[in-house]
């Protein structure tokens, strides 16, 4: 079978990376830019699967989402410590209290206008959670959300 | 201990596959290196280079990659070492003027070797805007490292596995596929490509590849308080459902007995190697051109059958070879040839062309190059 | 014109190994290049043949045989080139 066949439509080669701050329950953006480079492949197939855990989605005005990625524990509550023995076991240490920074990055495709991060509320046990919106970000020049009009 | 404890020397580009835009790029920064010391960072940055192309299946898409290193000079080398840590463990008690502050002893663990991750993020966006990745390399010998935003690790032979480790997840949102403190997962199915609670043959997560054979669930648990540590019921390399992720002993399955996502020192499974592979196939240089030449020419005696070689091709262009006469011949077929192909090294790749004169006349003949891929 | 590595496997010391890919479009123009996963300087490691089964109307299957010139096991990539 054919591995790959050409691109069905132009993938752009210019994205958006958000990078935010979290302190506990509490996440923040800290810098939005664009950038000339490949987001990574669209996770809806994944998606339509599986909802639990982190993913961040591209949305148009509507909110509909034009582009999703599935994310690892960006907002972390604890360490993975390692061994040097191989195929020992790994464990995790808490952190004092969570905090750190993650990023993201979707395409800049036409109609694009917000970023969510969407995930489970914090907590022991996080992973089995129902996920929801953690944060929302407009993305730069775009107008506010018909839903947000007045 | 601050960006005021060292400077950004310089930026150099390790591994070329072309723009930056197009392919997926990592960068390695330095941390704990004084100037007199970044010569060792340089080896030390190779050695990492080294590892992830020996590393499948980075090694198959090695292409889809660019490399660089950014030499940072600190002031002091190496790493926090705090004498007394809570875990128990004893360290040296010295403390390093470093650019990222790095640190042994995160929340009371030696091993967890961290620093200022947003600085790091910031550095290498600064050095490389289209940074993909990051990895820090510290200059301590001692086994440590971290993930996060960027991955951490020391110079020590065993911790490069924590980076490529910790890129499965940052990079290409692998789960983890090992249980910890955590006993029985009861939630939904996650959204991670190498976990699942669907135990089903025909839907679960990667039914396509389990063999018929193969029982489902393939590794239960039957204590869900605790790591199972019993041996593997089926060969190396068989794909199936073995339960452990996401820190849960139970309730998740992953899709074989060994992985790196599971525990260092292995190879990524069949799953996280296709995941991987999925992501850094849109890196790959695209059709290009072509662009064409003639390589060298020649003239053969009659009969004579004679090799040439060229060498210093980039590994990554797509090239076809094609060979003619220039010395009309009738009737009947004039040359024949033949290439063969050395891999010289990482990066280059060494044409043998062998040229046949089937005639009994000498003959010029002109080596010709297509160049289909180039970035 | 596109391009794409279609597999990569091991061919052991010595040794050949036939490949085959099913479902290319007769309409192609396909060509196929090896290229070594391994290095190993100073001396070629492969060569390739490429044999050709019309499988149905509208089918085409490639046989790859790849050939190990050396005295240890290498890793081998093959790439298609489609020209239209």
């Amino acid at each position: 079978m054919v591995e790959q066949r050409p691109p069905e439509k132009p993938i752009p080669n210019r994205s958006w990376r958000l990078t935010f701050k979290y302190e506990g329950d509490a996440v923040t953006l800290v810098e939005q830019e664009s950038v000339a480079m490949l987001a990574p492949p669209d996770d809806a197939a994944l998606l339509e699967r599986g909802q639990a855990g982190f993913h961040v989605e591209l949305q148009d005005a509507d909110g509909k989402p034009l582009y999703r990625r599935v994310l690892h524990a960006p907002i972390r509550d604890s360490y993975e410590v390692f061994s040097p023995e191989p195929g020992a076991a790994i464990s995790h240490v808490p952190m004092d209290r969570p905090h750190g920074f993650f990023k993201v990055i979707v395409p800049d495709v036409a109609g694009g206008h917000s970023v969510v991060v969407v995930g489970p509320p914090s907590g022991i046990g996080r992973a089995a959670a129902v996920s929801g919106p953690i944060i929302r970000v407009q993305l730069h020049g775009k107008p506010p959300r018909k839903d947000e009009q007045r | 201990m601050s960006a005021a404890d060292g400077v950004v020397v310089g930026t150099t580009k390790l591994v070329d596959h072309g723009p930056d835009s197009a392919r997926w790029t990592l960068v390695l920064l330095a941390e704990g290196y004084q100037q007199a010391e970044l010569a060792k960072f340089h080896t030390d940055a190779d050695a990492f280079v080294t590892r992830l192309f020996s590393t499948p299946p980075y090694t198959e898409l090695w292409c889809a990659l660019n490399i660089y290193r950014v030499d940072i000079a600190s002031n002091g080398s190496g790493a926090d070492d705090p004498a007394a840590c809570a875990d128990g463990a004893v360290g040296t008690g010295t403390m390093v003027s470093t650019f990222f502050d790095s640190t042994f002893c995160v929340a009371g663990t030696r091993r967890l070797l961290a620093g200022d991750e947003h600085l790091a993020d910031t550095t290498a966006k600064a050095a490389v805007p289209e940074v993909d990745a990051t990895v820090v390399i510290v200059n301590a010998a001692e086994y440590g490292g971290a993930g996060g935003l960027v991955a951490w690790t020391s110079t020590n032979a065993a911790a490069g596995e924590i980076a490529v480790h910790e890129l499965g997840h940052s990079a290409f949102a692998l789960g983890d596929e090992y249980g910890d403190t955590l006993n029985t997962y009861a939630g939904a199915e996650p959204n991670q490509p190498n976990l699942t609670i669907d135990t089903s043959r025909a839907t679960t997560r990667w039914a396509g590849l389990i063999r018929a054979t193969t029982a489902l669930p393939t590794m239960d648990n039957p204590d869900c308080t605790t790591e199972d540590s019993r041996p593997s019921p089926v060969p190396a390399g068989t794909i199936g459902l073995f339960a452990g992720g996401n820190r849960y002993h139970c309730g998740l399955y992953h899709a074989e007995y060994r992985c790196r996502m599971r525990a260092l020192g292995n190879p990524f499974c069949a799953v996280c190697a296709g995941t991987i592979k999925a992501t850094l196939r849109t890196h790959l240089p695209m059709a290009s051109g072509p662009v064409r030449g003639v390589q060298f020419t020649g003239t053969l005696a009659p009969r004579q059958t004679h090799q040439w070689f060229t060498h210093d091709w980039p590994a990554c262009w797509h090239v076809i070879w094609t060979v003619s006469t220039t010395t009309p011949v009738t009737p009947g077929p004039g040359i024949d040839w033949h290439v063969r192909v050395e891999r010289a090294n990482r990066e280059t790749i060494t044409y043998w062309i062998e040229v046949t004169n089937l005639t009994s006349t000498s003959l010029d003949v002109e080596a010709r190059y297509a160049i289909a891929a180039r970035e | 014109m596109f391009v794409g590595i279609q597999f990569t496997g091991p061919v052991a010391a010595g040794a050949s190994h036939t490949w085959f890919t099913h479902d290319w479009s007769p309409d192609w123009h396909v060509i196929w290049t090896v290229v070594p996963l391994t290095p190993v300087a100073g001396a070629p490691q492969l060569d390739w043949s490429v044999a050709v089964q019309r499988a149905g109307a509208s089918a085409i299957t490639y046989w790859i045989t790849i050939h190990n010139l050396t005295s240890a096991a290498i890793d081998v990539e093959a790439r298609y080139e489609v020209l239209d």
